[in-house]
């Protein structure tokens, strides 16, 4: 589901074809059969940065969208895009509470602090700085690329 | 369709969206963000508002939600120009019920004098904090989902998706009459979509 206050959105590849977030919920069994996925922006006026990733036989894939929303406005005051991926069966990865990364007091993301990372990865889109979190097992890493005016965020196995 | 601020109130409880509407504090049991039932200044001692009740609310019926959280922006400064005529939080407190939970109590008190102070009088706090300076983005305080679950979602109908969350306003002998600087609080919460 893309939410009016989205400024990105996931795709995922599947062995029947690409699907995304306009039409799907990564909690259905088929987002789990995808072997890629990425976020992507939706417009020009978001941040301009994609993520992407392979997902590898043996591992399972997490899409949460980490929201910080003003209890006098109602606004959303911080929108964040996270990726997480870990090696081992859940019987409903859409369910599990996975957490997110601790914050420090210029609203930087610090330290992962949820799912244990044993075999994988966490990352987060800070769409309030642009900022991207990362924190890997030792067998994960990421590159950047400058792309189109894109920043191009590719999370791989060493 | 959305997740939004739900604040309860009365005996039913009755509940009522406050997104865009704010959390005003006053000696009475009411959401209204307006200046009547105002919490007068103490000639000793404290004087509290009737304590307030909110959670999140979803009518999403396509989401998961979960790791429901709660802090606040600090204790803010008198804006400079101030054209509300805001005044400094000398003297005054927000504080949060250390518990959170899915069982209502509604709020007690003296109308326009003060409410019933939350640790002695609310069943199901036992302790509270300075909310502002105790619960920051370094910080956060865990709310819960309702009844205890790891996520929720996809609902079958609209739902608090939260436990409830209870905070009171208290005020001491060195308070400054007047609206106190509007501070800030948030919620952070995860959706699977």
């Amino acid at each position: 589901m893309i939410h009016d206050f989205d400024t990105h959105y996931w795709l995922a590849r599947t062995p029947d074809g690409w699907i995304s977030a306009e039409d799907h919920a990564s909690y259905e069994p088929a987002f789990q059969r995808a072997d890629k996925i990425r976020i992507e922006p939706l417009s020009l006026q978001s941040i301009q940065a994609i993520l992407c990733c392979d997902v590898p036989p043996g591992y399972v894939a997490f899409l949460r969208t980490d929201i910080h929303q003003d209890v006098e406005t109602g606004k959303i005051a911080r929108l964040g895009y996270i990726l997480a991926i870990e090696r081992g069966e859940w019987q409903d990865p859409g369910k599990v509470a996975i957490g997110g990364f601790q914050m420090d007091g210029a609203d930087k993301l610090t330290t992962w602090d949820g799912l244990p990372i044993i075999d994988g990865f966490r990352a987060e889109l800070c769409t309030w700085n642009g900022q991207v979190a990362f924190e890997s097992s030792h067998n994960f890493s990421f590159d950047v690329s400058h792309e189109n005016g894109i920043d191009m965020y590719k999370f791989c196995t060493r | 369709m959305s997740v939004g601020i739900s604040r309860y109130y009365g005996a039913g409880p009755t509940r009522v969206d406050i997104t865009s509407v704010g959390l005003k504090h006053k000696a009475y049991d009411s959401y209204e963000f307006n200046a009547e039932h105002p919490i007068p200044k103490p000639s000793s001692g404290s004087k509290h508002s009737f304590w307030a009740t909110i959670a999140l609310y979803s009518d999403v019926l396509t989401e998961i939600y979960s790791d429901p959280k709660i802090y606040g922006g600090g204790v803010p400064s008198v804006p400079s120009p101030n054209p509300n005529a805001y005044v400094a939080w000398t003297g005054a407190n927000l504080y949060i019920g250390d518990e959170t939970s899915d069982v209502y109590v509604q709020a007690t008190g003296t109308n326009d004098d003060s409410g019933d102070e939350i640790v002695a009088n609310h069943d199901q706090v036992t302790a509270k904090t300075d909310f502002l300076a105790t619960y920051t983005s370094l910080n956060m305080k865990t709310v819960g989902l309702p009844y205890g679950v790891t996520s929720l979602g996809p609902l079958e109908s609209p739902a608090r998706i939260s436990k409830y969350v209870f905070f009171q306003y208290t005020v001491g002998t060195t308070c400054l009459a007047g609206s106190s600087v509007p501070c800030t609080i948030y919620f952070r919460y995860s959706v699977t979509s």
